[in-house]
């Protein structure tokens, strides 16, 4: 353990890597409080739950729609609050008070809300499923088991869908499409955070595998008594310092966010809520899961990447032993892996096999345990592809060990 | 004690070493061979960071690849190019080497301190070493080397950098471990393993020349080194015929040292042999050496 420590430290204490780590914390605070005009308006929910229920049901968006009657006729209107809010023109708006502007503002927010809640049920049953699967099938060239397979999955995410329309799953209070809070979150601050792990776990893990060499320092370590399987230390202090990037990033920059927006009302609500609709389709999840579940698991999920991509970086550092080409090499390799798939559309086969796809996981958050008309849409998608280069980092790290255990240090 | 039994090294066509025999016990060797000879290849299988190609290494008949930690846990190296972190302390520096080399936690901060005593750092165990001067990092490669208090020491050119104070001091040392374990200098400078080594290893293309005492191996030269003084423009001619060991500029004259194997001239001076002179006379062919 205090070899291992030692070996951290090395990384840990690196100027190159606490610079970048700050830096990264930095522009991820600075987007976050940058995008964050319309935070007060998404407080909004929290009223609403507070007063009707995290659940959509008629009779609470009639009390709703009763409360905004009553707040139109505040403003000294006989009108319903609809009518009031079509009638208010610019020019009147204009010429009322701050303080009723602050009023009417409050007021259209709520109805726009009500409104999408009045027209959720309407809108949410009528996505068409077998024109999605007419899409996915038109899209690609499948035959044989393939097209078979990705039906089965296809009918497995539409059963989903019905059962998401059948419990009301669908049916709870989220911050409003428009605001695509989802995105906010999940496609720009955890894949940025993911992807920030990655630029510095594959330099720390380069800089701990290639350390000896590059400070000439092999002569005199790997001759200790520990000697060559001090490589062991090294790749647990390459997945520790990781873990540690990892932590850090995420810990201040999620902090940063949750400390910007008030997630307090929704964080019990379902991620395939119909509110949360940003997009061609809303997001309509394999298994129910809220907020602060799918937000764990896509956590995880991320970390389960970073570490695998950490493991690559080390297996090519023990052949490249340079930090700088390594890193390079690494980050290129992932680029082709993502690459790869669009390469391959004319072998649907092919291109469903490259789209178990390590950095198309790490890229894509927001559409995690997601079904959909994709190959990486599929039931499982980031588990399998999470174990297929388990597999594969596994085995790279362990026959580069391996061989560093037993060839000569020269 | 420590066996080299009949150990070749190739890389690929390249004969690095070539059938080597040798065996070590408690004491001082002196390994003297130029520059590509061998020597470095010869050491880096004793410390175990490549293996012969063919023949084996024994440590009290046991090979020393299958020993493994218990068999590194004996051993203290200094390489030739002593890599150092620049921005870690000796003491910073020395823990690290303590956790490697399993020395026991609450031992290791006395240990250090009494290594860096021997090599005169003590004073200096909490500065960075980017500041420190050549000499001073080669100390710090001493003092790792002695950290495990190791029954083999293997030092390749432990000298280098160091000022004639230090070279004197770090003999003294030696001479004062090696009661009590095998201790193996690699070098190229004579006079440093003349007066402590108790036996001499001299290596030439990739092969084992000689190994015995020192005095042995000058007193198979008695007879064959002389001293003699000639006017300058003599010398020129005088080179040309003798392997000259020693020149010097007296009083209008050249004063010379030199190698005859076959004759004796009357003005010339018999000279008594140094190992200094093996050495030159050995290696006269060699590019390094010349």
């Amino acid at each position: 353990m205090l070899i291992t420590w030692h070996e951290m430290k090395k990384a840990i204490t690196s100027p190159v890597i606490v610079i970048l780590l700050v830096l990264f914390i930095a522009f991820n605070g600075f987007q976050v409080i940058g995008q964050s005009l319309a935070k007060e308006e998404l407080k909004v929910v929290n009223d609403i739950t507070f007063l009707y229920g995290r659940t959509l049901t008629n009779a609470s968006l009639q009390q709703m729609k009763d409360a905004l009657d009553q707040d139109a006729k505040k403003l000294g209107t006989e009108e319903e609050v609809q009518d009031y809010l079509e009638a208010m023109t610019f020019e009147k708006y204009e010429q009322e008070d701050v303080f009723q502007q602050q009023a009417i503002d409050q007021i259209s927010l709520n109805y726009t809300y009500y409104s999408l809640g009045a027209e959720l049920e309407s809108r949410y049953t009528s996505i068409d499923m077998d024109e999605l699967r007419e899409d996915l099938f038109e899209a690609s060239q499948m035959q044989g088991w393939l097209a078979g397979f990705m039906g089965n999955q296809f009918t497995k995410w539409k059963d989903r869908y019905e059962e998401i329309v059948e419990t009301a799953e669908y049916k709870e209070w989220f911050f409003a499409g428009q605001y695509r809070m989802h995105s906010e979150l999940f496609r720009s601050l955890v894949k940025n955070i993911a992807v920030q792990s990655v630029l510095l776990v594959v330099l720390v893990t380069a800089l701990i595998a290639n350390y000896e060499v590059e400070q000439r320092t092999q002569s005199t370590v790997y001759t200790t008594k520990k000697g060559r399987k001090l490589i062991w230390h090294k790749f647990s202090a390459a997945m520790g310092v990781s873990l540690l990037i990892f932590i850090l990033l995420a810990g201040f920059s999620l902090g940063i966010f949750f400390l910007t927006y008030d997630y307090s009302s929704v964080w019990q609500t379902p991620i395939s809520s119909g509110l949360n609709w940003e997009y061609k389709l809303p997001y309509i999840t394999w298994w129910p899961l809220t907020v602060w579940q799918f937000l764990i698991l896509a956590l995880l999920t991320e970390l389960a990447v970073v570490l695998i991509v950490a493991m690559l970086a080390f297996a090519i550092s023990l052949y490249v032993k340079n930090s700088y080409f390594s890193w390079i090499l690494c980050i290129a390799m992932l680029v082709a892996i993502f690459l790869l798939p669009s390469f391959l559309t004319a072998y649907p086969v092919l291109q469903f096999i490259a789209s178990l796809n390590i950095t198309m996981v790490l890229l894509n958050p927001h559409m995690y345990f997601n079904g959909g008309t994709t190959f990486s849409m599929i039931q499982f998608f980031e588990l399998w592809t999470i174990l297929l280069w388990l597999l594969i980092a596994l085995l790279g790290s362990g026959l580069g060990i391996r061989r560093f255990l037993i060839k000569d240090v020269v | 004690m420590l066996t080299i039994s009949n150990v070749s090294k190739d890389y690929g066509n390249f004969k690095a070493l070539e059938g080597m025999n040798l065996q070590f016990e408690n004491g001082i060797y002196g390994l003297l061979a130029p520059n590509g000879a061998g020597k470095t290849t010869l050491i880096k299988m004793l410390v175990t960071l490549i293996k012969p190609t063919s023949g084996e290494i024994l440590y009290n008949g046991k090979p020393i690849e299958a020993l493994g930690e218990s068999y590194r846990e004996l051993i203290g190296y200094l390489p030739q190019h002593f890599g150092y972190y620049k921005h870690y302390t000796p003491q910073k520096y020395l823990r690290y080497l303590a956790a490697l080399k399993g020395l026991e936690k609450d031992k290791v901060d006395q240990r250090i301190d009494e290594v860096l005593e021997m090599v005169a750092l003590g004073e200096v165990k909490k500065k960075k070493m980017r500041k420190f001067s050549g000499g001073m990092i080669q100390r710090v490669g001493i003092a790792q080397a002695l950290l495990g208090d190791p029954k083999i020491l293997i030092l390749d050119e432990p000298t280098a950098g160091l000022d004639p104070k230090e070279r004197a001091r770090f003999r003294h040392l030696l001479s004062d471990l090696a009661r009590e374990r095998i201790i193996l200098i690699s070098t190229h400078i004579v006079s440093d393993i003349e007066s402590i080594a108790n036996e001499i290893i001299m290596i030439r293309d990739q092969t084992l020349l000689y190994k015995g005492d020192s005095a042995a191996i000058c007193r198979s030269l008695q007879g064959k080194i002389y001293e003699v003084a000639m006017p300058f423009e003599d010398f020129a001619d005088f080179r040309k015929q003798y392997l000259t060991l020693e020149e010097k500029q007296e009083q209008g004259h050249m004063l010379v040292r030199f190698y005859a194997p076959e004759q004796q001239e009357a003005e010339w001076t018999p000279a008594v042999p140094q190992l200094e002179d093996v050495f030159l006379i050995e290696y006269a062919n060699e590019s390094s050496v010349r």
